[in-house]
């Protein structure tokens, strides 16, 4: 499987962890929820951290390799099945985001081609590929969305995000409940072994508290800029970077949010990718075929389902995401009590065969 | 064999098809026919006269009554006596290697390289000499790494020049020079260079196969050796490191990499070569660390401006013109008014017209060069946009990114075919298709490892220790171990 450093891993938990959270998600929380859209997102990364604990365990102890055919073969097939549809639906997100912003709407599908055929390359090279373009790319993100949130000039009025609470029980669990599809963004990382597993390494707890600060605190001021205005924007990273201060002096430095998170976007898209790639390289030799089916499949629900974001939205809050849900939360779960059973069994075969 | 030294000259003569600077001199001593034979032009003539010839007839070959055919025999109370190649030896001082041969074919080879070949009349056995005197320029400072302070000594094309410099530096016993031919016709002296307790064995022994699997008509210069040495044949990215300077070559000796001299080039190749590399200078350790921290940020500054400025500028005037301030943008649309050509024709139009002056310059006689500069200033920087065939922030956007290109000199054939697919990628997507494009050539230069160096180390895997001498440059005193990018065997630097 695709070996990585820890520091690499916890990169990439930054990068999967931030992208489809800032995106169309907070206008479609505070539609239901309105400012408790902090809290709904909290708890989706509370579940999403939860996982990942499991998935950091199942990498740094290579537990998939250990599995036996049979589990590791369904497991697989379900990881598969997961990623191609999650890729499809988060580079839709991305082509409609890019289409929209920067090409007055239209060409998705080919806005996708040029996506898919980047990201096709990333995921056919290997996680090493990926995970060294984190690296290269972390700090001026990390920067560039920093300097996006200080330099926003508006009337900015944190005392928006008040009062808290204000949603009933009923709605905040609707919400919860319908969005499924931007939960388990970490579950690509399953596919990854980590190699330097003993060594001490501070980045891990300082990608997971920045991760969680970054998307708090990008909701806190979408809250505070937009009000309730906040379920009509788009891109959330984009919209605040129309009230950035360059915006006023230089020109739209939007551009700059923009191309900050489709940088994010492309190494996210291209984890989902290497994640269903891998997951299909346990049954085809090929890694290529994979890759190329996950993109055909994209393709043709584009061509035939997902005329529009509106459709893109009902696939994704529609029943399918309850298979989104069952996947991410059970399989790593499956996956460490099936090596915990397992180890167990050995355990006791070797006591036995000592006894004799 | 018994040699007889009209016949052996008749078949050396026939073996180089009657050549003209394939020399024989005939002289007698101590009573025996000899024969030498040379190459003119390749062996110091002056020295031959006096060191072997004057010497042979002085020495009259004694070795002792009686010699039979190769020399050796009994003294007239019967002890052995030496033979004629222990002669040779103890009278030719000059000679910096002696050899015997009995091969003609390995005979004429050595002709061919430049040996003094002698013949003794009834001996069994041919006697090489090397009294070369290899025609080569004086040590000068290369004019493509200049310095304001520090060595100022370059390579020359004489590979045995090269390695004495080299191994003026690196006065160990570690220092290893292992010498090849290569070229059926040029036979080139190939020397692999390392120091033996640094280098990784692996990537030795790797470096040296390549080269003895060799099999070509002739090595002119060492570029020919770095297509056989790259590990991706058909990459646009640089795969050997090059340098013209002892200074230079020696640092990354010490630092773990082999060098490959080629005789005939003043150009040393260097083994395993990542992208860092190109963004240090020699000059950089001269200096105050604080200026050469700057002048490497100005160095990264340029380069990425000479890549992206092209794209960024055609992407915003084809499909964002909102990205630019109002007043910005009035100025700039009023001079790419009533263009005939659309602004990406222009700027690809504008860049080749530079490339051809580039290379012009480079190709064309000195005396020539300042009338050919003017030509090309004037015509493009005043007449051109005069006649409105092209902009004025086309011209300046272009002469920007021809200037900052020239901030890493070693990676101008890469970058700039970069910049032109990072051109043509924002006149196709606009900045979507720049930022793809930009990433994309990210992605492949990941993928490329140099005999096990990270072509991107230490940004991309992150090397907590060699970023100390990336961008950031830190006083010598902290890089106390050697770079980890580099596969070696001996961490220690500095204690």
């Amino acid at each position: 499987m695709n070996g990585i450093y820890k520091r690499q891993f916890a990169i990439l938990i930054f990068f999967a962890g931030v992208v489809f959270k800032l995106a169309f998600l907070p206008a479609y929380l505070t539609e239901i929820v309105a400012n408790d859209n902090i809290f709904a997102v909290a708890v989706y990364l509370l579940f999403d951290f939860l996982c990942l604990f499991l998935i950091y365990y199942i990498a740094k102890n290579r537990v998939i390799e250990k599995l036996p055919h049979n589990l590791r073969a369904g497991i697989m097939l379900a990881l598969f099945a997961l990623f191609a549809l999650k890729f499809a639906v988060m580079s839709g997100e991305v082509s409609y985001c890019i289409s929209s912003n920067l090409f007055k709407d239209g060409h998705v599908v080919f806005v996708y081609a040029a996506i898919g055929a980047l990201t096709s390359y990333i995921a056919v090279k290997g996680g090493g590929v990926l995970a060294k373009m984190g690296e290269i790319f972390v700090v001026a993100v990390v920067v560039c969305l920093a300097i996006n949130l200080v330099t926003v000039e508006s009337d900015v009025n944190f005392m928006y995000n008040l009062p808290f609470f204000a949603t009933d029980g009923k709605s905040f669990f609707s919400a919860l409940d319908k969005y499924y599809m931007w939960t388990g963004d970490f579950l690509p990382l399953i596919v990854f072994t980590i190699t330097d597993g003993k060594k001490k390494s501070k980045t891990m707890p300082l990608m997971i508290a920045l991760t969680a600060v970054t998307v708090i605190a990008h909701y806190a001021f979408l809250n505070a800029v937009f009000k309730s205005g906040a379920a009509k924007t788009d891109n959330l990273l984009v919209a605040l970077g129309t009230f950035n201060i360059g915006n006023i002096l230089v020109g739209r430095t939007d551009a700059l949010s923009l191309t900050v998170w489709f940088i994010m976007a492309v190494i996210n898209l291209a984890l989902t990718l290497l994640a269903a790639t891998e997951s299909a390289s346990y049954f085809l030799k090929d890694r290529r075929i994979g890759t190329a089916a996950v993109n055909v499949f994209t393709v043709l629900l584009y061509i035939f389902g997902l005329k529009n974001v509106s459709k893109l939205f009902d696939l994704s809050t529609g029943a399918i995401r309850y298979f989104v849900l069952a996947v991410g939360t059970l399989a790593p779960i499956v996956i460490i009590v099936c090596h915990t059973l397992q180890k167990r069994s050995v355990r006791r075969a070797l006591e036995a065969r000592k006894r004799l | 064999m018994i040699i007889e030294i009209d016949g052996l000259r008749a078949r050396l003569e026939e073996a180089f098809h009657r050549t003209d600077d394939l020399n024989f001199k005939e002289f007698y001593a101590g009573g025996k026919p000899v024969c030498i034979c040379y190459i003119d032009g390749l062996i110091d003539k002056l020295s031959v006269e006096r060191n072997v010839i004057d010497a042979l007839i002085k020495s009259r070959l004694q070795g002792g009554a009686d010699n039979n055919a190769d020399g050796q025999g009994q003294g007239k109370t019967g002890e052995a006596v030496t033979s004629y190649f222990d002669v040779l030896k103890a009278h030719i001082s000059a000679a910096d290697e002696t050899a015997t041969e009995t091969d003609f074919e390995k005979l004429v080879k050595k002709i061919a390289d430049g040996d003094v070949a002698l013949f003794i009349g009834g001996a069994g056995e041919y006697y090489l000499f090397s009294i070369r005197s290899n025609p080569s320029r004086a040590i000068s400072e290369p004019p493509t790494s200049t310095v304001l302070k520090g060595p100022r000594e370059g390579f020359t094309e004489d590979m045995k020049i090269n390695t004495a410099l080299l191994r003026k530096r690196l006065r160990s016993r570690d220092f290893v020079v292992e010498t090849i031919k290569v070229g059926r016709y040029t036979s080139t002296g190939v020397s692999l260079v390392y120091i033996s307790s640094i280098a990784d064995p692996n990537i030795v022994e790797k470096v040296r196969k390549r080269l003895k699997e060799i099999d070509v008509d002739g090595v002119i210069d060492s570029s020919y050796l770095a297509e056989f040495l790259k590990e991706r044949k058909y990459s646009m990215l640089k795969q050997i490191g090059v340098s013209e300077k002892p200074d230079i070559v020696t640092a990354k000796l010490l630092e773990g990499r082999v060098a490959v001299v080629s005789d005939g080039s003043p150009i040393v190749l260097t083994i395993p070569f990542i992208l860092i590399e190109d963004l240090q200078d020699s000059a950089d350790y001269y200096k105050n660390d604080a200026r050469s921290f700057f002048i490497r940020m100005i160095r990264i500054i340029g380069e990425i401006l000479a890549l992206l400025l092209p794209g960024f500028y055609v992407a915003v005037l084809t499909r964002h013109y909102q990205l630019l301030p109002m007043n910005f943008l009035i100025s700039v649309i009023n001079s790419v008014n009533e263009l005939p050509f659309t602004v990406e024709i222009e700027m690809i139009f504008v860049l080749l017209i530079f490339e051809i002056l580039n290379e012009a310059s480079v190709r064309m006689p000195r005396y020539i060069g300042m009338s050919l500069s003017l030509i090309g200033a004037i015509i493009l920087g005043d007449t051109a946009v005069k006649a409105g065939l092209i902009s004025s922030p086309t011209v300046l956007i272009a002469a920007m990114s021809n200037i900052g290109i020239y901030c890493i000199p070693d990676e101008i054939s890469s970058f700039s075919i970069f910049r032109l697919a990072l051109v043509l990628a924002s006149s196709l997507f606009g900045f979507f298709g720049l930022i793809l494009c930009a990433l994309a050539m990210t992605a492949y230069m990941l993928t490329y490892d140099s005999y096990g160096a990270p072509y991107l180390a230490p940004f991309a895997p992150y090397i907590r220790e060699d970023i100390k001498d990336s961008i950031d440059k830190q006083s010598l005193l902290n890089l106390k171990k050697r770079p980890e990018s580099i596969p070696h065997q001996n961490d220690i630097r500095m204690k």
